[in-house]
């Protein structure tokens, strides 16, 4: 109801106004974006492309955990393999989030690796455990290294890489 | 540090009001418009590449091809900046970073980055870092260009660049707006006036309100593409916008850019376009290009959410970035498309 002068100002009036008006308040506190994307474009890569052009590299400006990470590879030779990793220096550098698959004609998306929250099992067998999980701390030179098989051109690599950011809103 | 905000007690309709009673209720919701109102300001990374075809290195001869551009539909602030790359050059070589029509923004420096000298071995990997803080205007198009002093020689065989860049979501053109609730507080002197706590609701629900209409976007995405025209294979002309974190899962894109730069006289149309994976056009940026030069295109304001399951595969429900050239005689050097999604 309308509060006016005469009225009786009920309890329900009041409480309503800290339930209602402070909802907008009370979700918006809730939705951070404290992420970051980044597309790396390798066009025209193949077998014999020399190391050094073949990556992307930059310094971490704040911790960074890589919450996915999916590579799209399109017009590569039939049955090609294409591998991409993502190190970071430090003790991090023999541990890298890899993902390699089979690619070739058309588009071809290889699986794509995902923290979901989920427990993590660390095992002495690096290859066993999910790798998608992995924190760089603020710093850290982080680097995309792309290699492939394939011979064919023109072609194209798209590595996404999706980071949540540790300062997010401040 | 966040301010404990103690919540008051809930009241009870034929009780005791005293007037402090009811001034913890207001200076609550006052406390929390202030706390969360602060929490203002989101990061972000944005990479560049200077590629061609993986192998093929940039030099001084490539022309426009040296230039990237970057718009930001908010007013936002350049923190740091830094490149890291493979190169050689027979002088320093300096990145700058002005205003398009314009110059160089207030307190960035001249040369913005750049190498120490010369470089002379391209195995080694040449970086620097600029922490210049400086201000670029919404909506206003920026151009980074590399040069050479003295239009020296050089090769570029990998150049990457990364701008940290800071955008405050109460800060859309220039002009800050930031939520404030100032209520009219009550005394045992004051009048039981229930218009004033009329005005005090009515104040609090108009202040609140900005929270909703401020989801601004605030994470841009790139992508870029070299060489091709209307005959040009389509696969290599298209990448995936996935549909896969939780970042994702509360997003919505709300504005495309594309920039593009044509190698003949005959210029063309040079489109960047975001479609479901069943084609159905979302958005669609268009550049004009009149020749050999460069052009801008922007879809203008949109909402195209990101809609759908949350899946660790291609599903229908994600989206695709594709690029078109309309001429099939005039290549597209590059085409480099900006898209800015905004959490809701």
């Amino acid at each position: 109801m309308t509060i006016s002068n005469g009225s009786v100002v009920l309890a329900a009036d009041v409480n309503g106004m800290l339930a209602v008006s402070l909802n907008d308040v009370r979700d918006d506190d809730a939705q951070l974006p404290i992420g970051a994307e980044f597309n790396i474009l390798f066009p025209n890569l193949v077998a014999g492309t020399i190391a050094l052009s073949r990556r992307f590299e930059f310094v971490a400006p704040c911790d960074l955990l890589v919450e996915s990470m999916a590579v799209q590879a399109a017009d590569m030779t039939p049955a090609s393999t294409l591998t991409v990793r993502l190190t970071g220096n430090g003790p991090i550098t023999n541990w890298p989030i890899t993902v390699t698959g089979t690619v070739g004609a058309g588009v071809v998306a290889l699986p794509r690796l995902l923290f979901d929250n989920s427990k993590t099992n660390v095992s002495k067998d690096f290859a066993t455990t999910a790798q998608a999980f992995r924190v760089f701390p603020k710093g850290s030179t982080i680097v995309v290294f792309a290699e492939t098989t394939s011979i064919a051109t023109p072609s194209t690599v798209q590595v996404c890489l999706v980071f949540r950011e540790f300062f997010g809103r401040e | 540090m966040m301010k404990v905000i103690t919540q008051p007690r809930t009241f009870i309709t034929g009780g005791p009001l005293a007037p402090e009673e009811l001034n913890a209720a207001y200076l609550y919701a006052r406390d929390a418009v202030a706390d969360v109102a602060q929490l203002r300001w989101a990061r972000l990374m944005v990479p560049y590449q200077w590629v061609t075809d993986v192998g093929t290195p940039y030099t001084q001869a490539s022309g426009i091809l040296l230039e990237h551009r970057f718009i930001c539909p908010l007013t936002c602030v350049v923190e740091s900046a830094s490149f890291n790359g493979n190169l050689t050059c027979a002088a320093q070589l300096r990145v700058d970073i002005v205003k398009v029509g314009g110059s160089t923004p207030d307190g960035c420096s001249v040369p913005w980055l750049a190498t120490d000298a010369d470089v002379t071995d391209p195995n080694e990997t040449t970086t620097d870092v600029s922490l210049d803080r400086f201000q670029l205007d919404a909506g206003s198009e920026y151009k980074m260009t590399i040069t050479c002093v003295g239009a020296a020689a050089f090769t570029l065989n990998r150049f990457d660049l990364l701008l940290n860049v800071a955008v405050d979501r109460w800060t859309v053109a220039g002009t800050s707006v930031i939520p404030d609730f100032n209520p009219s507080l009550f005394t045992d002197a004051i009048a039981r006036d229930a218009n004033i706590v009329l005005a005090n609701n009515t104040a609090l629900a108009t202040q609140a309100a900005l929270f909703a209409s401020a989801k601004t976007a605030v994470v841009p995405v790139s992508f870029q593409v070299h060489g091709f025209t209307s005959a040009t294979d389509l696969d290599i002309l298209r990448f995936l916008v996935p549909r896969f974190s939780s970042l994702r899962a509360q997003c919505v894109v709300k504005r495309l850019f594309v920039f593009a730069s044509m190698a003949g006289v005959g210029g063309g149309t040079v489109k960047a376009i975001l479609k479901t994976q069943a084609n159905v056009v979302q958005a669609t940026a268009t550049s004009t290009v009149a020749g050999v030069t460069q052009a801008t295109g922007d879809s203008g304001a949109v909402s195209v959410a990101m809609a759908g399951a949350f899946s660790p595969a291609v599903a229908a429900d994600d989206l695709k970035l594709v690029f078109e050239n309309s001429s099939a005689g005039t290549n597209c050097l590059r085409a480099h498309a900006l898209m800015w999604l905004a959490r809701v």
